[in-house]
C-alpha cells in the first residue's frame, strides 16, 4: 500500500505501526520492530482515509521536524532528476529540514542539499555541487554519470577539478547510430558502490587514488564508449586509453587480484571479439562473433592483454595456499594474431607492443587478384576499360565492327531511362546501351564540362562494371570511353529525337512497305479453315475457299500498291488506292509513319558517320601487362614503403626541434614574493627576554639535581618550540593580503609558459607532408598530448628519442611542475596555510631541471595538484 | 614524521636505483606492507610506469621446482623491466631458510 507513495528504503527497512486512535503512522527500522522511538519517521493522517492531507515527519537530534517531500511533488521530480543518473527516483529521499531541502540518496551513503545560491551541493565531498554541464568530455554515451564541480562561492574554486562519480553496478551497452549508450544497472544491490574520479584537464584523463577495481572500471568504460575519434579530454580515444591503462604498471601492481577484479578483467577480454574456424577441420573460414558495439571498438588487443595480467595473477597466487584460480576462456591463437595482423592498420602504431610488429609472417592464404588476369577474360576487360578511361588512352579494336553496324541490330534506340547517373551503381552491371545510348551521351558531355577528372573516376567504375557484365551491349563501352575521352566527339551536336526504330533502315524497302500496307487491308476472319472428308480425302468448304481466295487477292493488290509507293516514293498521296480493298487512311498514317522514321534514322546516321570519322584515327592501344596483385597480411607487414608513424620515429623525422628554452628567464612574480630568510632570524620576543629565558634554561639543564636538568631540558624543547609557533605567527603576519596578486601573476605566467611549450612540440610533431595529414585524418598518426609527451621521459623509453628533445621534453616537464607549483601555492594562500606556502616559495627557487633525473620528474608531475606537495616535502 | 621519507625519498631513491640491472627491494615492516605498497604504485607506477612487485614467501611455502621457475621469472621481470620489489623482513629471511 506505501510502494509508490515512499522511497523503497522507507517502505523495505522499516516495520509501519499505525495508531488507529491518533492516526498515526510509525516507520520503525526493521531492526527494533518493537520500540516506539519519537525520532522515528511518523506519518500524520490528519483526516484518517485521505491522503492529501497528511504530513510525514521525523525528529531531528535537536528535536527539530524534519518533513518529507511527497515523491510525486515538483521539487521531487526536480530533484530527482539531477540525481537520476546515479539513482533511481525509488529509492531517493527528499526532506526538509531547517530551511533547507536535504537529499539522501541511502544506498550510494551520499547526500545532497541545495545551497544559498540554490545549487545541488554534495554533503560527502564539501564544497562541490553538481554541475550544470554534465559532460567530462570523454565517455560519452555512459548515461550513468554525475559531474561535480567545485561551488563557484568556494574560494578554491578556479584551483579544483571537477569530479566524476560512477556508480558500480550491471553494465549494459547497445550500439546506438555511431555511438555506444551504456547503462549501468544498479537495481539489485542493497547498497551501491560508486567510483570518484578527478578531471584532469592538464594531464588530460580522469584519475583515480583508490584501487586496482577503480582503474579497471574506468578502463572498462572507456573502452565501452569509444568513438573513431579522439575524445576532447583525452586527446586519444577511449580504446586507446583502455588499453593504456591495461598496460600501464599501475594496472599490472597489485598484490593480489580480487575476484570483482577478475570479473571486470573477463569483461574487458571480451572485447575482443571471439574468432573460431567455421569449419574446425577445414580450417579455412573463420566466424567472428561481434559485439554489439562499433567495430574499432572491439580491439584484438584486449584479450592478449588481459590473459598477459592474469598470468602475473597466476604466478603470485602460486604464492599462496590456497591458491585462487582465475579461468581464461582459450582463443584460437593463430586467428588472434591473424586479426591483430589484419587490424593493426586502423589503429595508431603506437598502440602495438613491440612484440607484434615484429611477428613474423602468418601462414595464411594469399589471394590472387583478379585485376589482371587471363587476356579476354571479363576482368581482363574490366581492368582495361578503367586503365584507359585514367590514362586517357582509349583503344579501338580493327575487328570491332563500326558504330552504325553496331546499332543495326539493336532495332531501337531510346527512349531512355529516367534515372541514370555516371555514378556506379548495379544498374552499369545491366547496363542497356540501345535505351539509354543517348542520355549517357548527354551526361558524359555535361559532367565533362563540369570536371573532366571526376568524369573519368566516375567511368572507370561505371564502364568497367558495364565491360565486365559481358551483356550485349558490352561491346559498345569502348565507343563511350571514346566519347567520353575525345573532345570533338563531344562537341558533335546530339540528333534532336530520342526515339528511333533502327528495323526501319534508312531507305524504304518493298517488303516492309507491303507489310504496311496489308495490314491496313479489312481484316480477315481469324477463323480456321473448314474441312470435310470425302472419299478418304480432306476439302475446304465454300466459305473457306472464299476466304483463301481473298487473302489471295489482297496479297496481289498489296504488292501492286507497294510497288506503287515506293515507285511514287516519297509522294505516297500520288498512288491510286483500291479503297474496296484498303482503308486508304489508316494505310496512309502507317505510310506517314514509316517516312518519319527513315528520316529520323538518316539524322541518326548522318551523327554516325560524323562519330566514325573521328573513331576511325583509334586504333588498338595494348594495356600494360602487370603482375596480379597478391593480397596478404604480410604485405601489410613487411611493405617496405609503408610509412611508420610510431613516436619515436616522428621524434627522428623532426629536425625542427623547438629551441626556446621554456624554463629560460626568471618569473616575474617569482622575484617579488618574499623570501624565508626573515623567519629564521626574527623571534617574537624581545631580545631582552629571550637572553634572561636562556640562561634560566641553561642553568637549569646544568644542574646536578636530575629533576631540574630534566625539567631544564623540557624547558628547552618547549621553548624551542614556542620559537617555532611565534615563526608561523610571523609568517602569518609577513604574507600580505595582496601577495594573492603576486601568486596569480605567477600562475599566469607558469600557464603560459607550459602551454606555449607544449604548442611548441605540438606544432614541431605535427604533420608536415600530405600523406602525414592523410594519416592524422584517418587516426593513424601519433597523438601528441601532454601525457604521450611526457610519457617518453619514462625508463623504458627515453632511450629511444634523440638527446635534443629530450632536452625539450625535459624543459616542458619542468614547465608543468612550476605549473603545479603554482597552483599548489595558490591553494595554500587561500587555505591560509603559511608555513608551507612559504616552504613552497623557496622551493621554486630551486632549480628543478639539474636537480631531478627525467624519472623524479615523471614522478613529481605525477602527483596530483591537490595532494601536498613532493617539493614542498623534499625541502622539507 | 610526516616529513616525506616514505613519500618522497624512498621513491626517489627506488626510481634511481631500479635501473634494469639491479633487483630494487623496498624492506618494509608488515603492518606498513600495504601501505607502502600503494604508495609506491601511486607515485612510480603512473607516468614513470613502474612496476611494483609483492612477493610474499612464507616459512610455510611449500617450494618446488616450478614455483622456484616462477619466483625467479617474477624477479628476472622485477630486474628487466626497473620494477621494485616490497619485501618485509620476515619474507627475505623465509627465502633464507628454505631448503
Amino acid at each position: 500500500m506505501l510502494l509508490g507513495d515512499f522511497s523503497r528504503r522507507l517502505v523495505d527497512e522499516y516495520i509501519h505501526w499505525l495508531n488507529l486512535t491518533t492516526g498515526e503512522l510509525e516507520f520503525r527500522p526493521a531492526g527494533s520492530p518493537w520500540t516506539p522511538s519519537p525520532s522515528n519517521w511518523r506519518l500524520y493522517i490528519r483526516k484518517p482515509g485521505t491522503h492529501p492531507h497528511a504530513m510525514f515527519l521525523e525528529r531531528s537530534q535537536d528535536n527539530s521536524p524534519i518533513r518529507a517531500i511527497d515523491i510525486h511533488s515538483d521539487t521531487f521530480g526536480v530533484v530527482s532528476g539531477l540525481l537520476s543518473p546515479l539513482e533511481s527516483p525509488a529509492h531517493i529521499i527528499a526532506m526538509h529540514a531547517a530551511q533547507t531541502l536535504e537529499i539522501s540518496l541511502p544506498r550510494l551513503r551520499l547526500s545532497f542539499f541545495v545551497n544559498t545560491n540554490l545549487e545541488l551541493e554534495c554533503r560527502s565531498m564539501p564544497g562541490y555541487v553538481v554541475d550544470n554541464n554534465q559532460s567530462c568530455r570523454t565517455m560519452f554515451g555512459l548515461k550513468n554519470k554525475l559531474v561535480l564541480c567545485p561551488s563557484p562561492t568556494c574560494s578554491e574554486e578556479p584551483l579544483l577539478s571537477r569530479l566524476v562519480i560512477i556508480p558500480r553496478g550491471d553494465i549494459s551497452f547497445t550500439k546506438k547510430g555511431h555511438f555506444t549508450s551504456v547503462s549501468i544497472n544498479t537495481d539489485a544491490g542493497q547498497h551501491v558502490r560508486w567510483h570518484e574520479y578527478t578531471i584532469d584537464t592538464d594531464l588530460g584523463h580522469l584519475t583515480t587514488n583508490t584501487s586496482l577495481g577503480s582503474e579497471l572500471y574506468q578502463c572498462y568504460l572507456h573502452a565501452l564508449t569509444s568513438y573513431c575519434l579522439p575524445d576532447p579530454l583525452l586527446g586519444h580515444t577511449g580504446t586507446e586509453e583502455a588499453l593504456c591503462i591495461l598496460q600501464s604498471a599501475a594496472c599490472r601492481s597489485f598484490q593480489r587480484l580480487d575476484i570483482q577484479e577478475a570479473k571486470l578483467l573477463e569483461l574487458i577480454s571480451n572485447l575482443s571479439p571471439i574468432r573460431v574456424y567455421y569449419s574446425r577441420h577445414l580450417q579455412s573460414m573463420a566466424t567472428v562473433k561481434w559485439n554489439d558495439l562499433p567495430a574499432l571498438s572491439q580491439h584484438h588487443d584486449f584479450f592478449p592483454f588481459v590473459c598477459s595480467l592474469l598470468d602475473h595473477a597466476r604466478a603470485l597466487e602460486s604464492l599462496y595456499d590456497p591458491p585462487t584460480t582465475f579461468n581464461a576462456p582459450n582463443r584460437n591463437q593463430t586467428l588472434l594474431n591473424r586479426a591483430a595482423c589484419r587490424n593493426k592498420i586502423y589503429y595508431p602504431s603506437d598502440l602495438h607492443t613491440l612484440e607484434q610488429s615484429s611477428s613474423q609472417s602468418l601462414d595464411d592464404v594469399k589471394y590472387l587478384s583478379r585485376g589482371v588476369s587471363d587476356q579476354g577474360s571479363a576482368e581482363h576487360v574490366a581492368f582495361r576499360t578503367s586503365w584507359s578511361l585514367w590514362n586517357v588512352q582509349p583503344s579501338l579494336d580493327h575487328t570491332t565492327p563500326k558504330l552504325w553496324d553496331l546499332m543495326k541490330p539493336w532495332d531501337s534506340l531510346g527512349p531512355a531511362h529516367t534515372e541514370i547517373s555516371l555514378h556506379y551503381s548495379p544498374y552499369w552491371l545491366e547496363f542497356d546501351a540501345a535505351r539509354d545510348w543517348f542520355v549517357i551521351c548527354d551526361l558524359i558531355r555535361k559532367s565533362a564540362k563540369q570536371n573532366f577528372r571526376n568524369l573519368r573516376i566516375e567511368l572507370s567504375f561505371s564502364l568497367s562494371a558495364a565491360a565486365y557484365s559481358v551483356s550485349k551491349y558490352s561491346n559498345a563501352v569502348p565507343f563511350i570511353i571514346i566519347f567520353a575521352l575525345d573532345e570533338r566527339c563531344r562537341n558533335l551536336s546530339l540528333p534532336p529525337d530520342h526515339f528511333y526504330t533502327l528495323s526501319d533502315g534508312v531507305v524504304p524497302d518493298l517488303t516492309r512497305v507491303k507489310d504496311l500496307v496489308s495490314k491496313s487491308a479489312p481484316s480477315i476472319s481469324p477463323a480456321p479453315p473448314h474441312y470435310f472428308v470425302r472419299d478418304g480425302r480432306e476439302y475446304l468448304d465454300i466459305e473457306s475457299l472464299q476466304e483463301a481466295e481473298k487473302i489471295a487477292f489482297i496479297r496481289r493488290e498489296s504488292s501492286v500498291l507497294a510497288e506503287s509507293i515506293l515507285h511514287h516514293w516519297p509522294n505516297y498521296q500520288f498512288v491510286d488506292f483500291p479503297e474496296r480493298c484498303f482503308n486508304k487512311s489508316d494505310c496512309c498514317r502507317r505510310i506517314k509513319e514509316y517516312i518519319q522514321s527513315i528520316s529520323r534514322n538518316t539524322r541518326l546516321r548522318k551523327h554516325v558517320l560524323q562519330l566514325e570519322d573521328i573513331l576511325q584515327h583509334y586504333e588498338n592501344v595494348s594495356t600494360p601487362t602487370t603482375m596480379p596483385h597478391v593480397i596478404s597480411p604480410e604485405l601489410v607487414i613487411n611493405h617496405s614503403k609503408s610509412p611508420s608513424y610510431l613516436l619515436r620515429d616522428v621524434f627522428m623525422s623532426r629536425t625542427n626541434i623547438p629551441t626556446t628554452p621554456a624554463d629560460g628567464g626568471p618569473f616575474q612574480g617569482c622575484a617579488i614574493l618574499p623570501t624565508v630568510g626573515p623567519m629564521a632570524t626574527e623571534s617574537g620576543l624581545p631580545p631582552a627576554s629571550m637572553a634572561s629565558l636562556e640562561a634560566i634554561i641553561e642553568e637549569l639543564r646544568q644542574s646536578r639535581q636530575p629533576l631540574l636538568q630534566l625539567y631544564g631540558n623540557d624547558l628547552n624543547k618547549s621553548h624551542h618550540e614556542q620559537l617555532g609557533q611565534n615563526n608561523s605567527q610571523f609568517v602569518e603576519g609577513a604574507i600580505p593580503t595582496q601577495d594573492s596578486e603576486f601568486l596569480l601573476n605567477y600562475y599566469d605566467e607558469c600557464s603560459r609558459r607550459k602551454n606555449k611549450s607544449f604548442s611548441e612540440i605540438s606544432a614541431a610533431l605535427s604533420p608536415s607532408q600530405n600523406v602525414e595529414e592523410v594519416s592524422r585524418i584517418a587516426g593513424l598518426w601519433p597523438r601528441i598530448t601532454p601525457r604521450s609527451i611526457l610519457r617518453q621521459l619514462a625508463r623504458d623509453r627515453i632511450s629511444t628519442i634523440p638527446n635534443q628533445w629530450k632536452g625539450v621534453i625535459m624543459r616542458f616537464a619542468v614547465s608543468f611542475l612550476k605549473y603545479q607549483q603554482s597552483l599548489r601555492l595558490l591553494k595554500l594562500f587561500s587555505r591560509k596555510k603559511h608555513e608551507e606556502l612559504l616552504w613552497e616559495i623557496e622551493a621554486i627557487r630551486h632549480d628543478v631541471l639539474a636537480e631531478s633525473t627525467p624519472d623524479w620528474l615523471l614522478v613529481q608531475v605525477r602527483v596530483l595538484p591537490r595532494c601536498k606537495s613532493s617539493c614542498t616535502e623534499m625541502t622539507s | 614524521m610526516g616529513e616525506g621519507k616514505s613519500s618522497v625519498i624512498v621513491p626517489l631513491i627506488a626510481s634511481t636505483l631500479a635501473n634494469g640491472s639491479d633487483l630494487l627491494r623496498v624492506v618494509t615492516l608488515k603492518p606498513l606492507s600495504n601501505q607502502t605498497f600503494e604508495l609506491l604504485v601511486s607515485r612510480l607506477s603512473g607516468l614513470a610506469n613502474r612496476h611494483i612487485f609483492y612477493v610474499p614467501i612464507y616459512r610455510g611455502l611449500r617450494m618446488n621446482a616450478s614455483l622456484i621457475q616462477t619466483i625467479k621469472g617474477i624477479f628476472e621481470r622485477c630486474v628487466s623491466e626497473g620494477g621494485v620489489l616490497v619485501v618485509q623482513p620476515e619474507h627475505i629471511l623465509s627465502l633464507k631458510l628454505r631448503p
